[in-house]
């Protein structure tokens, strides 16, 4: 049931399976993942050759967040290409070749602009920001009270204070106490909505759900199938195997939601797309976690045992970019506004209905 | 109409956009609103209305030109049934002929049994129910006791089968039976049968359900004559062959789209709160949307697996066990959040709507293969000679 995997995908999997260690808290093994992952220019892999990245697509960049999300690997997957370097296209900005650290923008940020031009200043905090304390530069989506632009500001001239996921990856405060902002430093993006770069943000997300839930699912399958109690195997019971068809059949319509995902970064979806990829891949999340535990019993929640490293994971990207609620709200709102007659032709409206 | 019905014959060229868009217009058309009442999977039984489907080329779709039909895709089925489907239209007639009778036939079916029924059944005039449920054959398929032996000139089929729809209405009947005993492998020696529903010694008596329709059926098979030529493929093949219908029995748009009329209903029933939408309101829809969104890929998926000539069973299996799934779930939020009491005669249209569902949704997990099957099914992940057995009620 597995899909078949692309070369791209392949490399980064080999990749990281021999950087790597099986415990989260072991630094080393965090580290060696690292170096390897940014050493391979993955970080760019999806930016352009003329803008000095790997010249990928984006589904190459798809399918490598598939493999950090299978590998449960704490690395700066499509933080740089998907996200950074898109925020940087549509402002014109020069794309450096350097690690970005990209504000997903929540709803306690108060980083704005004050000031026009040469005058332009930054000030405020941008929170939950993946791996600032490991990148170089940061880049955000800012408004100035009446429209939005990118800033993108080294990060040695900000305060970073470190704070972690539920999965110990880096999401760190960053703050700006009046910097003053250089001319290729920040750009108005007058057409710019945030919804639509949160969306990408939600996307990319979706695809790191599906290859964790990938590779959960076939951890589970084959502990229940060594496994031994009451003389039985686990998969000869009843019951278990009821949650195994059922982990199938998630990882089956986390497949499909990363389809929607996909459009989405490709830029043929919109955000009502990532909005409902991550609604479903955020209950997906929930019930496989859930369930991969319950199935392993204590050794699950052991820290020798790959499993945590992975619904860890699960419950950090289910809430980053967006959870379930407050995507439900977004698009509930707009489609209760269209009304009911709207709501088949957006069932129906996907590119994915090309035949 | 004339110029539509030539349109929708043409679909070697046709875009999944404009087919939708042409379906859409027919329905606009056709279809008045008051028609559009139906709730559940094959909606009413209209015998009008499916020969008018017939005459404007929108059946037989994936049937070859030569037997009358219009050469296209199991996709492209799939767009002209969602959009029947999503517009209420009583596709009860036809449905099960179209759905999977023609297939079956297409496939394992003799050059005279194709002409004898696809130009029939892509016009939208003949019927069929499905004979798989027996007494105490439900989930357990092999336990078939239906029996045909030989006679001259044909076959001598006797037994009972039940939970038959619309056996009442229909014109044929496309049985399983056990035509050598049960031995070593309880798959072997089940063979199907096209039985005219109008042959001596068919009795059908409705079965009144909880909802107060009549749709299912029990029908006895007392000796009943079938030539010799109404085998439908192999002796013994039966069980192969039924489950390969199956796995087209599983997957469309029917399985998620029972109970669309309580979400548009709902939706509708927020946007007028006279208080603004509550918020609660907001969020479930949005959740639901979302997950009919993903739902609808994964069985939209399985139609191109069929097109690549795959016999998607597990795949099929997946898609019927989420889609139902979510339908209950709907069902159910809608119900906590419209927060009336519900009974007959309802307040208003999406009431009426609403208690009817909750009297209809307990069959959806049951009917075409029981959540229990379908599990069994998925986490063996076999789709060989699986396919095992579900209800033979669409």
């Amino acid at each position: 049931m597995t899909p078949l995997r692309s070369a791209t995908a392949l490399a980064v999997a080999e990749v990281l399976t021999r950087s790597a260690d099986s415990t989260l808290h072991d630094q080393g093994a965090i580290s060696r993942q690292w170096r390897s992952f940014v050493g391979a220019g993955w970080p760019w892999a999806a930016v352009s050759e003329m803008r000095g990245g790997g010249g990928g697509s984006v589904d190459d960049a798809a399918d490598i967040l598939r493999e950090v999300g299978r590998a449960g690997a704490a690395v700066p997957a499509g933080e740089t290409d998907l996200l950074g370097e898109w925020l940087l296209r549509q402002a014109d900005l020069p794309s450096p070749a350097e690690l970005l650290a990209v504000a997903p923008g929540t709803s306690l940020d108060d980083l704005r602009i004050q000031g026009h031009g040469d005058a332009a200043i930054l000030t405020g905090t941008a929170h939950r920001v993946p791996w600032a304390s490991a990148s170089e530069r940061f880049v955000a989506l800012v408004t100035d009270g009446t429209i939005n632009h990118v800033v993108s500001v080294a990060l040695g001239r900000l305060t970073i204070v470190a704070q972690k996921s539920l999965a110990g990856e880096a999401r760190d405060s960053v703050t700006a106490t009046g910097i003053r902002l250089a001319h290729d430093e920040v750009r108005a993006v007058p057409s710019m909505e945030a919804l639509d770069f949160r969306a990408r943000g939600a996307a990319s997300r979706v695809l790191l759900i599906q290859g964790a839930v990938d590779a959960i699912v076939d951890l589970v399958d084959s502990y229940c199938t060594t496994r031994t109690q009451f003389g039985r195997r686990l998969r000869d019971f009843q019951v278990v195997v009821h949650q195994l068809a059922l982990l199938r059949e998630h990882r089956a319509m986390v497949g499909a939601a990363a389809g929607l995902a996909v459009d989405v970064l490709n830029d043929i979806g919109s955000w009502e797309e990532a909005a409902a990829a991550k609604i479903a891949a955020g209950e997906i999340a929930t019930y496989v976690a859930k369930t991969a535990h319950q199935l392993h019993g204590a050794i699950g929640v052991s820290e020798e045992y790959a499993l945590h490293r992975l619904t860890q994971r699960l419950w950090a990207w289910r809430d980053e970019y967006g959870g379930e609620h407050e995507w439900g709200t977004r698009l509930g709102t707009v489609l209760v506004a269209r009304g009911a007659e709207a709501l088949w032709p957006w069932m129906t409206r996907s590119p994915m209905d090309e035949l | 109409m004339v110029t539509v019905s030539q349109d929708s014959r043409d679909l070697a060229n046709t875009s999944a956009d404009d087919l939708r868009v042409r379906i859409r217009a027919w329905l606009n058309r056709e279809l008045p609103l008051d028609r559009r009442t139906c709730l559940g999977m094959a909606g009413g039984h209209d015998a009008y209305f499916s020969r008018q489907l017939g005459e404007a080329g929108w059946l037989g779709i994936s049937v070859p030109p030569k037997y009358g039909g219009h050469g296209g895709t199991a996709v492209q089925r799939f767009i002209v049934t969602e959009e029947l489907l999503a517009a209420q239209a009583p596709v009860g007639a036809h449905w099960l002929a179209d759905r999977q009778v023609a297939p079956s036939i297409l496939a394992v079916g003799t050059e005279e049994q194709r002409r004898a029924f696809l130009p029939h059944i892509v016009r939208g005039e003949c019927y069929f129910s499905i004979g798989l449920s027996e007494p105490d054959a439900g989930s357990d398929l092999s336990a078939v006791r239906t029996k045909a032996r030989r006679t001259d000139g044909g076959w001598r089929v006797s037994g009972t089968k039940i939970w038959t729809t619309f056996a009442q209405h229909n014109h044929h009947l496309l049985t399983l039976c056990r035509t050598s005993p049960r031995g070593d492998n309880r798959h072997d020696g089940l063979s199907q049968f096209i039985i005219d529903l109008r042959s001596e010694g068919v009795h059908v008596r409705p079965i009144r359900t909880m909802d107060g329709a009549e749709e299912f059926c029990e029908v006895i098979l007392d000796e009943v004559f079938v030539p010799e030529n109404r085998l439908l493929g192999r002796e013994g093949d039966g069980w192969r062959q039924a489950g390969a219908e199956l796995a087209l029995e599983r997957y469309g748009p029917e399985r998620w789209l029972s109970v669309w009329a309580c979400l548009t209903g709902f939706l509708s029933h927020t946007a007028d709160d006279k208080s603004g939408p509550h918020p609660s309101a907001i969020a479930e829809l949005g959740r639901l949307a979302a997950k009919y969104r993903v739902v609808r890929h994964i069985s939209l998926n399985v139609a191109r697996s069929i097109d690549r000539g795959h016999t998607p069973t597990v795949e099929s299996a997946i898609a019927k066990d989420l889609a139902t799934a979510l339908e209950q779930e709907t069902v159910e939020v809608v119900r906590r959040l419209c927060g009336s009491e519900l009974g007959f005669p309802a307040a208003n249209a999406f009431e009426s709507v609403l208690a009817r569902a909750v009297l209809t949704s307990p069959t959806f997990t049951i009917r075409g293969g029981t959540t229990e099957v379908l599990r069994g099914l998925v986490a063996r992940g076999d789709g060989g000679v699986a396919a095992s057995a579900g209800k033979s009620t669409g």
